[in-house]
């Protein structure tokens, strides 16, 4: 088991460089190769009307004469240890880890990224919590009583919650439970757990139950499946004729073969969102990850965006590693293959 | 309420089966047992009544689809909560089992009756280990026993079924174990809580014969030392024979005929039970007998059939071809030296250790003939077979074809190869594609080879479908339609379409149910005379073996341990492990079978501290 964390920690960081190049490549070399000249390539990290010397500093901040390489190690280093950007005349300092700076704002992206990381994570861990719960159970009890009328309108409520778009339902619960009863607050606050947990779960109830309502859907057909699935195993079967009691069958047996691949599924779900819920943050203006890097795009921002890029790409391959480990302590058939 | 008014009426019931020890402990009286499907209600059981006595021993006999697993799965009452409709008594230790409770059935099943069930692969969770299964078995019946107590039965019990170490392998998951091991853990299980009645249905199926003779062995022991009643549910005569008192032969879900076993096995009264005993494979019966026997119904047939037969192809063929090593003929095929290797990853940074699936193999093949391979699994006869095909590339040595070197051909200049050496592969259910028309799937290796005269192609596959016993209608349609012995049929069309000179059969028939074993045997004996085919035939069955093939080579571990005439083999073996097969291999007699027991026994005395090594 110990060998086995140790091999997925080495392929973990393995992955983490290569999202890196990848995503250094998609900032700095593909524009290169589609013919944008150095001069091009540096007028896009300063905004509108860009002035020669301005154009001629951020060049030489960012080493674009360099090869690219050059440039690589340089962002590399500024990961790992922070960097300098140095036009010749000025210095920036930008301390490890260093994500970028925004020309355009004058800011380092790292403590901006920390700075909202905290709603998008209550936004996303509250979420998830009620995904899980709500989608497993629902799944499992229609997979029970398969074709009952309790199935059909549950598999009926989740084909609608796959199909609407969150910016709908958004909408929709904002007009209905904020605008119109009053009962929650409208979107565009956000009260820190730590400084009144009653305000923050208070707020973010909308936010929460929107977002979940499309995961939960989905949760929910994946369960069905897999539980119909164990249901007509062998094993299941052994199970019953030990004698053991239908509730001990569903809960010991089949739940825990049923719900393996749901873990691997979750993981990628919830690491990308850890990057920012997109539309939800969109839609009910919380001042998260997301709605920075939505910001950032349509500001063309461009260090913004390889930062907040670069960070959800941290989070997925964290999150692809925790699945790997609860997968190999899930499954014992996992250890001996990988 | 029925719950207590049922218990009152057998009194206070004791552990020990019924109300007092001349009750059978299992009673079933005018079962019937119906499924709803689109075309109506399908009866796969009709009318079945038997009892068992306390410590008393019955076979359930029949082919699939004969109702046998049905109605065992009824004694557990595990058809509630299904679309089944049961009608008729079953008492089970006291328990009605249409009457009582689900908490009353629940209670009996795995205390008073435990099944043991076929496929031990996949009927152990895959995800906990068996100490947990083992003792969550134990602790449902004794909700007062504390989990260390549990622990301690548990490791007495997979003692007791022969696994080494129990004490450390109670921790181990099902993957750990071989097939064997796993079915030896259910059988465990099932022994938990001392029931009264063991319930195997199809317990060694899935197993090498030596192995299925050790579980045999086993339920046999338990039987007698626990004094439980054996239910023992199978497909093959020869399996129950030694092992039960009664048997019971059952056909689309009545039964034919009961009885004695041994009355039953040497005078049966009912066709059925005749033809079924005619179809199980004899070790006792050679290669010659047989396939004069063979000849002997065919020319019967044609005669009745058509007197036009003038011209027979068969009739000019010796019935053993030249003498195997003659000098004066080329073998077509000769292997020397061959040797597969694989690496076994493992480790922190997976490193390989080396791994010899066919170890230093040689032997030449001569056109016309059979050769035999036997073998239990893992001892690299797949191997060897895909490495003679070709879809392995061996590790070392060489295989000559024809004359030709094609050890290390490359992939491009195969291709002629590919239509000379064919396959025929054991699970005729996976290896044809689902999505494809069974003409589709024939005529495929004929467009591969460069046909394109789609017209040409139908009428080949077509005429080749009759000669295997389908009809040339069933072109266009889909494997799910066909029997497992039909499919079989479509496998060896499959790889006859090219007119190979060589067909390799990887265990065909062992998939199949012994009558429909002996039809697809008898096809490919046909085959081999009109189509002047060579056969290389692997399978673990030793009678299955005995009964194809000119020449036997007996595979241990990667090694050929012994080679020589197919009788030569069965009747003077000169390896003990050719031994310890032939005394696992299961015979029809109950008489012979409990000799064979008992020399088991002598063998397994010898070989026990060999064996407690080889297994840890």
């Amino acid at each position: 088991m110990i060998t086995y964390i140790i091999r997925r920690l080495f392929a973990g960081v393995g992955l983490l460089l290569i999202v890196s190049m990848v995503v250094f490549a998609i900032f700095f070399l593909i524009p290169r190769l589609a013919g944008t000249d150095a001069d091009g390539l540096a007028a896009r990290y300063i905004g509108k009307s860009p002035t020669p010397e301005a154009i001629a500093a951020v060049k030489e901040r960012l080493n674009l004469d360099e090869p690219i390489t050059v440039q690589y190690g340089e962002f590399v280093k500024g990961l790992v240890v922070g960097t300098e950007y140095d036009s010749g005349t000025d210095v920036i300092e930008c301390s490890a880890p260093c994500f970028g700076y925004s020309f355009k704002t004058g800011t380092e992206v790292w403590p901006q990224l920390i700075d909202r990381l905290p709603v998008t994570a209550s936004l996303a861990v509250g979420a998830a919590v009620i995904w899980l719960v709500a989608g497993v159970s629902i799944g499992v009890l229609s997979a029970l009583r398969r074709g009952t009328a309790l199935d059909r309108a549950a598999m009926m409520v989740a084909l609608a919650g796959v199909s609407l778009p969150i910016f709908f339902t958004g909408l929709v619960s904002l007009a209905v439970f904020s605008y119109y009863w009053g009962i929650f607050p409208p979107g565009g606050s956000f009260t820190p757990f730590t400084e009144n947990p009653i305000a923050w779960a208070h707020g973010l109830v909308l936010p929460w139950v929107t977002l979940a309502f499309l995961y939960a859907a989905m949760y929910a057909r994946l369960t069905r499946a897999g539980m119909l699935d164990t249901m007509g195993e062998d094993f299941i079967r052994t199970a019953r004729a030990k004698g053991l009691p239908e509730r001990t069958v569903i809960g010991k047996h089949a739940l825990r073969s049923a719900l393996t691949p749901i873990i691997t599924i979750f993981g990628l779900d919830f690491g990308l969102m850890l990057g920012g819920a997109v539309l939800t943050e969109s839609t009910f203006s919380l001042p998260g990850l997301g709605k920075y890097a939505v910001d950032a795009i349509r500001g063309n921002d461009l260090p913004v965006v390889l930062g907040v890029t670069m960070f959800t790409a941290v989070f997925v391959v964290i999150a692809n590693l925790i699945v790997d480990l609860l997968y190999a302590w899930v499954d014992p058939r996992v250890r001996v293959g990988a | 309420m029925t719950d207590i008014a049922h218990e009152a009426d057998h009194g206070i019931r004791d552990k020990k089966g019924g109300t007092t020890m001349t009750d059978p402990v299992v009673s079933v009286s005018d079962l019937r047992i119906t499924f709803p499907t689109l075309e109506g209600r399908i009866t796969a059981v009709d009318g079945v009544c038997f009892d068992v006595e306390p410590g008393g021993a019955l076979g359930i006999v029949g082919e699939s689809g004969s109702g046998k697993s049905v109605t065992s799965l009824a004694l557990m009452g595990l058809h509630r909560g299904t679309k089944a409709e049961v009608t008729g008594k079953i008492t089970v230790a006291g328990t009605d089992i249409a009457a009582a409770s689900d908490r009353r059935i629940r209670a009996m099943r795995g205390n008073d009756i435990a099944m043991v069930f076929q496929d031990p692969m996949s009927s152990l969770h895959p995800q906990y280990t068996i100490g947990n299964q083992l003792i969550e078995a134990y602790r449902i019946h004794r909700p007062k026993a504390s989990v260390a107590e549990a622990r301690k039965r548990a490791v007495e019990s997979l003692d007791r079924v022969g696994i080494p170490q129990p004490a450390r392998r109670i921790n181990s998951y099902p993957h750990e174990f071989s097939g064997g091991m796993r079915q030896r853990v259910l059988i465990a299980m099932g022994l938990m809580c001392d029931p009264t009645v063991l319930l195997a249905d199809e317990p060694t199926t899935a197993l090498d014969v030596t192995v299925q003779a050790q579980i045999l062995d086993l339920l046999d022991d338990l039987r007698r030392d626990l004094g439980m009643s054996l239910i023992l549910v199978s497909h093959d005569l020869a399996v129950v024979a030694g092992s039960v008192d009664e048997v019971l032969v059952m056909r689309k879900g009545e039964i034919v005929e009961r009885g004695d076993v041994r009355r039953v096995l040497s005078t049966p009264e009912h066709p059925y039970t005749q033809a079924l005993l005619d179809a199980v494979p004899r070790v006792d019966v050679s290669r010659a007998q047989r396939r004069a026997q063979v000849r002997a119904d065919r020319a019967q047939e044609r005669h009745q059939g058509a007197s036009s037969a003038a011209a027979q192809p068969t009739a000019a063929r010796p019935v053993a071809p030249g003498p195997p090593g003659s000098a004066e003929e080329e073998p077509l095929l000769k292997v020397e030296n061959a040797r597969m290797r694989f690496k076994v990853r493992g480790g922190l940074f997976g490193r390989a250790t080396d791994f010899y699936a066919v170890d230093d193999v040689s032997f030449d093949l001569y056109k016309g003939e059979t050769l035999g391979i036997v073998g239990e699994s893992g001892s690299g006869k797949s191997t060897l077979s895909r490495m003679v095909t070709r879809l392995l590339r061996p590790t070392e040595g060489r295989i000559t074809f024809e004359g030709h070197d094609i050890t290390r051909l490359p992939e491009r200049r195969l291709r002629p190869l590919r239509r000379d050496i064919q396959m025929i592969f054991q699970n005729p259910y996976s290896s044809l594609n689902p999505r494809v028309t069974i003409g589709d799937s024939i005529g495929a290796a004929l467009r591969v080879q460069g046909e394109t005269d789609t017209k040409k192609i139908r009428m080949r596959v077509q005429e080749l479908l009759e000669r295997v016993g389908l009809e040339s209608a069933h072109y266009n349609r889909f494997p799910h339609a066909f029997s497992g012995g039909q499919r079989q049929r479509i496998a060896i069309a499959r790889a006859l379409i090219l007119r190979p000179k060589l067909v390799i059969c990887d265990e065909p028939v062992s998939a199949l149910d012994v009558s429909t074993q002996d039809q697809v045997l008898r096809l490919l004996d046909e085959l081999q005379d009109d189509f002047d085919l060579t056969y290389i035939f692997v399978a673990h069955d030793l009678a299955v073996v005995r009964q194809v093939s000119d020449r036997v080579a007996v595979m241990s571990k990667g090694r050929i341990v012994e080679m020589s005439h197919g009788d030569e083999v069965y009747e003077n073996p000169q390896h003990d492990y050719t031994r310890q097969l032939l005394a696992a291999a299961p015979v029809l007699d109950p008489e012979e079978a409990r000799a064979h027991r008992a020399d088991r026994a002598r063998l397994r005395g010898s070989t026990d501290a060999h064996e407690a090594a080889g297994s840890a």
